[in-house]
C-alpha cells in the first residue's frame, strides 16, 4: 500500500501530469538542422553568386550542355516517396506497433539507397562524359553541393540501419521512440533541401 | 521553526543520497571520461587562456621586430605568420572559446540546473576544441604556419601563390573549430531553452545567460559560411577545384562575402557574452538591480540580428554597387544604437546605485573607457569616404584592438577576478588586481592609442618593417614599450591566479553579494549544483527571500531533491513550470574517441593519406553509433511500468 503511495507521489509521476515539451533532443536536431540548412544556403549563394554575377549569359559555361533531367526527376521522386513510409512508422512505433516501424523504416532505407545508386550513375555519366570538379567553377560547385547533400544521405542511411537494428532488438518501443521521431526531422530536411537543390542546379539550369 | 541542527542534517541527508549517483572517476581515467559541465568549462578557460599566452607572445615578436626601423629579429615570412597566427588565434581560438568556457561553467548555475542538456556533446565540443587549436598553433613550430593574414583573402591563398601545407592548417583547423563552437552554441541553447529552475520565466533569465543565448543563436547562422567558405578553399587548394580562381570561372569576391557574412556577427559573436560579464558585475558593485533589463534584452537581440546585415562595410573599398554601400553603412551606423543603450543602462545603474570599486569592477571600469573609444573609432568607418582612406592602416588595428581587448579582454578579467573564488574556492588578491589593472589599462593605451596617429601618417599593416626616414620611429618604439608594460600587466593577473591556487584565504560561497543562482552553490560547487533545485521568484534570487526560502524547504520534496538518479528537472520553454526530471547520461569515453576520430580525419586529409583519414571517419562513426545506440531498456523502461 505504501509502495503504491510513495510510487504515485513520485516525482515523476506526479510531474508527468503536466503535458510535456519537446525532448531536448529534439531540439538539438532543429538547431542542427538550421545550421545545416544554412551551409546549404551558403553553397546555393556562392552558386548564384558565381552564375549571376561572375558568368556572362552562357550557363553553364564553356562547353557544357544543359543538365539533364531524367535522373534527376528518379532521384527526386525516390527521395520524396521515402519520406512517407518513415511518417508511417513514425506513427506506428507510438502506438506500439514494432511491424510499421520496421516496415516503415526498412523501406526509406531501400529508397534511400536507391537514390544514392542513380546519384552514383548520374555522377559517372557526368564525370566521364560531361564534366569534372576540376573542369572550371561551375564543375566544382556542381560536385560541392551535390557531394555535401550526399554525405547527408549516406548519414541519414546510417542512422536508419541503427534504428533498424536497435527496432529489432526492442530497443525501440511505444514509449522510447524520440530517436524515430529525430531522425523523420532529419531525414525530411535533407530531402526537402534536395528539391531546392535540384530546382537550382537542374530546373534553374534549363531557362 | 527548525534549528540549525537540524537543518544541516537535512543537507547531509540529501547530499547523502545525491553524492554516489553523481560521483565521477578521479584520476587519468576521470579525466578522459568527465561530463561535468564545470570541468569542462574549466578545462576550456585554462585551454583559451594558454592560447591566449600564445598568441600573445607572437604579438610580443611582433611588436619588437617594429621596435625601430630596419631591424631584423624575425623574417618576413615568419613576421606574415605570425600576425596571421596572432590574429586567427586571438579571434577564433581565444575569444569565443574562452567566452565558451565562462558559459559552461555558468550557465547551468545562473538557471538553476544540474548541468548542461547534452553532456557528454559538451565534453566532446572540448577535445574538438583543443585538438583544433593545438594544430594551428603547433604548426608555427614546424614552420609551416598560414600566412595570409587572418581572413586569408584570396586569390592570395590559393595553391599557386602561397604552397605549402599553411593555408591547409588554417581551413582544417577552423573547420574542426567550427564544428566545436557550432555543437556547443547548440547546447546552450538548448539549455537555457528546457533546463532553467522551476519559476525562472523568461523575464527573470539573467543577462549574462541572454547575451550567451543570442550569441548562440549568431553561431549557428554565422559560422556555416564560415565553414563552407574553408571547405571550399580546401577543396581548390588541395582538390583543383575553380571556386575563387577567376580563370576558369571562378570569383576571389566571393570569398570575401562568404568571409565577412560571418566575420561582422563574429565581432559581436565575441563581444555580447563579454557585455553579458559586464551586466553581471555592473549590478553587484553597485549595489542595486540593472536598470532596464527589458531593454538590454532586447538590445542584446537586436544586435544579433542586425549584424548579420553589416558585412558589406569590410568591403568598401572592393568596388561594389553605391546603392548597397549606402545601404550597409546605415546598418553600420544603426547597428551602434543598442551598444549606446546597454553602455547608457550601465551607467545608470552605477549612477543610481552606490558604487564598490573591487577588483572586478575596476576591470568594468576600464572596459568602459575603451571600448567606448573603440566604438567612436568604428562609427567614423561607417562613413565610406573615411573608410577608404585609412583602410588597411594601422588606424584600423588600433580600432579592432579598442573594441576586442577593450570589449572582451577587459570583461573576461574582470569576470576570472569575479567568478575566481567560484571556479576554485580560493580568493585572488585584490592588490596584486590593482597593480595589474593599471599596468595594463596604461600598457594598453601606450600600445594602441599611437596606432590611430600612425595611421594616418599612412603606416599600412602587416608590413614587417618600415624605412627610416618616413618619421615613424618615435611612435613605433613607444608602441613597443607600451606593449612590454602589457605584458607585465597580464603576467601579474597570472602570477596572481598561480598564487591563489596554491594559497589563497578560502572563498565564500557569495563573496561579493551577487544576484544570481551561482552564488547559491558552495564554491566550489558540488558535482550536483544544487542539492534542493530553487523555485525562482525575481529577477533577483539572492537577493529575494522567498526564493533563497525554497532551497531550505523544499529539502524534503523529491520533485526538487532528485535523488532518483542522475537528474535534472525539464521546465516548459517560455514560464519554466516543472515538467518532469530528465535522465543525465553518465560518465564516457564515447566523446574523447569521436574527437580522437575527427583528428585524425583532419590530419589525414592535412596531409592526403587517404588511409588515415579513412580510419579517422570509421573511429568516429563507430563511436557515435555508440553513443546513439537507445538505452530504452534502462533508462524509460522501469518508469514506465511504475505508471502502466
Ligand atoms: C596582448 C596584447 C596584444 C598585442 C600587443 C597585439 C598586437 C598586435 C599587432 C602589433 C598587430 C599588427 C600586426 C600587423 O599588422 O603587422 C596585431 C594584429 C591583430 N591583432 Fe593583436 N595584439 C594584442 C591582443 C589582441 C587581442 C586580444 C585580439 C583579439 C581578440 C587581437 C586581434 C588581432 C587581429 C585580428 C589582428 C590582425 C591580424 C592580421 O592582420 O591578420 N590582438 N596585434
Amino acid at each position: 500500500m505504501s509502495g503504491t503511495v510513495s510510487a504515485a507521489t513520485r516525482p515523476d509521476a506526479v510531474a508527468r501530469e503536466v503535458p510535456a515539451g519537446r525532448r531536448p533532443g529534439w531540439w538539438g536536431m532543429v538547431l542542427t538542422l538550421a545550421t545545416d540548412v544554412a551551409a546549404f544556403a551558403a553553397l546555393l549563394a556562392a552558386y548564384f553568386y558565381i552564375r549571376f554575377v561572375t558568368a556572362g549569359d552562357n550557363w553553364p559555361p564553356g562547353e557544357i550542355p544543359e543538365p539533364k533531367l531524367l535522373k534527376a526527376w528518379i532521384m527526386t521522386g525516390l527521395l520524396l516517396t521515402s519520406s512517407l513510409p518513415l511518417v508511417v512508422a513514425d506513427l506506428g512505433i507510438k502506438k506500439g506497433r514494432r511491424g510499421r516501424l520496421l516496415a516503415g523504416v526498412g523501406l526509406t532505407f531501400l529508397l534511400g539507397a536507391a537514390f544514392l545508386a542513380v546519384q552514383g550513375l548520374e555522377y559517372h555519366e557526368k564525370l566521364t562524359k560531361e564534366f569534372t570538379p576540376q573542369t572550371n567553377a561551375y564543375g566544382s560547385l556542381f560536385f560541392a553541393i551535390t557531394g555535401f547533400h550526399g554525405l547527408h544521405v549516406i548519414l541519414g542511411l546510417l542512422a536508419l540501419l541503427l534504428i533498424l537494428v536497435a527496432g529489432l532488438s526492442g530497443r525501440i518501443t511505444r514509449h522510447h521512440h524520440a530517436v524515430v521521431r529525430i531522425t523523420g526531422l532529419y531525414w525530411h530536411t535533407v530531402g526537402a533541401v534536395w528539391i531546392v537543390i535540384f530546382a537550382s542546379l537542374y530546373l534553374a539550369a534549363q531557362l | 521553526m527548525t534549528t540549525v541542527e537540524e537543518q544541516q542534517a537535512a543537507d547531509a541527508a540529501v547530499a547523502e543520497r545525491l553524492e554516489p549517483v553523481w560521483e565521477e572517476s578521479g584520476g587519468l581515467r576521470g579525466w578522459f571520461t568527465t561530463v561535468d559541465h564545470k570541468k569542462i568549462g574549466r578545462r576550456y578557460l585554462v585551454t583559451a587562456a594558454l592560447f591566449f599566452v600564445a598568441a600573445g607572445l607572437e604579438a610580443m615578436v611582433m611588436r619588437s621586430q617594429l621596435a625601430g626601423a630596419r631591424l631584423d629579429v624575425v623574417s618576413p615570412e615568419l613576421y606574415n605568420q605570425l600576425f596571421t597566427l596572432h590574429g586567427t588565434t586571438m579571434i577564433f581560438f581565444f575569444s569565443t572559446p574562452m567566452l565558451f568556457g565562462f558559459g559552461n561553467y555558468l550557465l547551468p548555475l545562473m538557471i538553476g540546473s544540474r548541468d548542461m542538456a547534452f553532456p557528454r556533446l559538451n565534453a566532446f565540443t572540448y577535445y574538438v576544441f583543443a585538438s583544433s587549436g593545438l594544430l594551428l598553433t603547433g604548426s608555427l613550430l614546424f614552420g609551416a604556419a598560414p600566412s595570409g593574414g587572418w581572413f586569408a583573402y584570396v586569390p592570395l591563398t590559393e595553391e599557386q601563390y602561397l604552397p605549402g601545407i599553411g593555408m591547409d592548417v588554417y581551413c582544417l583547423s577552423l573547420l574542426l573549430l567550427g564544428v566545436s563552437t557550432t555543437a556547443g552554441a547548440i547546447n546552450f541553447i538548448v539549455t537555457a531553452l528546457t533546463m532553467r529552475a522551476p519559476g525562472m520565466s523568461l523575464n527573470r533569465v539573467p543577462l549574462f545567460v541572454w547575451s550567451l543565448v543570442v550569441t548562440a543563436f549568431m553561431v549557428v547562422f554565422a559560422l556555416a559560411p564560415l565553414n563552407v567558405d574553408n571547405l571550399l578553399l580546401f577543396l581548390d587548394r588541395r582538390f583543383g577545384f575553380h571556386v575563387f580562381d577567376p580563370d576558369d570561372g571562378g570569383d576571389p569576391v566571393l570569398w570575401q562575402h562568404l568571409f565577412w557574412l560571418f566575420g561582422h556577427p563574429d565581432v559581436y559573436i565575441i563581444v555580447l557574452p563579454a557585455l553579458g560579464i559586464v551586466s553581471s558585475i555592473v549590478p553587484t558593485f553597485s549595489r542595486r538591480p540593472i536598470v532596464a533589463y527589458p531593454l538590454l534584452v532586447l538590445s542584446a537581440v537586436a544586435t544579433g540580428i542586425i549584424s548579420f546585415g553589416v558585412w558589406v562595410h569590410h568591403m568598401f573599398v572592393t568596388g561594389l554597387p553605391q546603392l548597397s554601400l549606402s545601404f550597409f553603412s546605415a546598418a553600420s551606423l544603426i547597428v551602434t544604437i543598442p551598444s549606446g543603450i546597454q553602455i547608457f543602462a550601465w551607467l545608470f545603474t552605477i549612477m543610481l546605485g552606490r558604487l564598490v570599486v573591487r577588483t572586478p569592477m575596476l576591470w568594468i571600469l576600464g572596459f568602459l573607457v575603451v571600448f567606448v573609444a573603440g566604438g567612436v573609432t568604428g562609427v567614423m568607418f561607417a562613413v565610406v569616404p573615411f573608410d577608404q582612406q585609412t583602410h588597411d592602416s594601422y588606424f584600423v588595428v588600433a580600432h579592432f584592438h579598442y573594441v576586442l581587448f577593450g570589449g572582451a579582454v577587459f570583461p573576461i578579467i574582470a569576470g576570472i577576478y569575479y567568478w575566481f573564488g567560484k571556479f576554485t574556492g580560493r580568493m585572488l588578491s585584490e592588490r596584486l588586481g590593482r597593480w595589474s589593472f593599471w599596468l595594463v589599462f596604461a600598457g594598453f593605451n601606450v600600445t594602441f592609442f599611437p596606432m590611430h596617429v600612425l595611421g594616418l601618417l599612412g603606416m599600412p599593416r602587416r608590413v614587417y618593417t618600415y624605412e627610416p626616414d618616413l618619421g615613424w620611429e618615435g611612435w613605433n618604439l613607444l608602441e613597443t614599450v607600451g606593449a612590454y608594460v602589457l605584458l607585465v600587466g597580464l603576467a601579474l593577473t597570472l602570477f596572481n591566479v598561480v598564487r591563489a591556487l596554491r594559497r589563497g584565504p578560502a572563498a565564500p560561497d557569495n563573496p561579493w553579494g551577487g544576484d544570481s543562482l551561482e552564488w547559491a552553490t558552495s564554491s566550489p560547487p558540488k558535482e550536483y549544483n544544487f542539492p534542493v533545485v530553487p523555485t525562482v521568484h525575481s529577477l533577483h534570487p539572492m537577493w529575494d527571500e522567498r526564493t533563497l526560502a525554497t532551497m531550505v524547504e523544499d529539502r524534503q520534496d523529491p520533485g526538487r531533491t532528485l535523488t532518483d538518479g542522475k537528474q535534472a528537472m525539464r521546465t516548459s520553454d517560455l514560464d519554466g513550470v516543472p515538467e518532469h526530471p530528465l535522465d543525465l547520461p553518465e560518465e564516457s569515453v564515447l566523446p574523447v574517441v569521436v574527437a580522437t576520430g575527427l583528428f585524425v580525419l583532419t590530419v589525414g586529409a592535412l596531409f592526403g593519406l587517404a588511409v588515415v583519414a579513412w580510419a579517422g571517419v570509421a573511429v568516429s562513426v563507430a563511436g557515435l553509433v555508440v553513443w546513439h545506440w537507445p538505452r530504452a531498456a534502462r533508462q524509460e523502461g522501469p518508469r514506465q511500468e511504475q505508471q502502466a
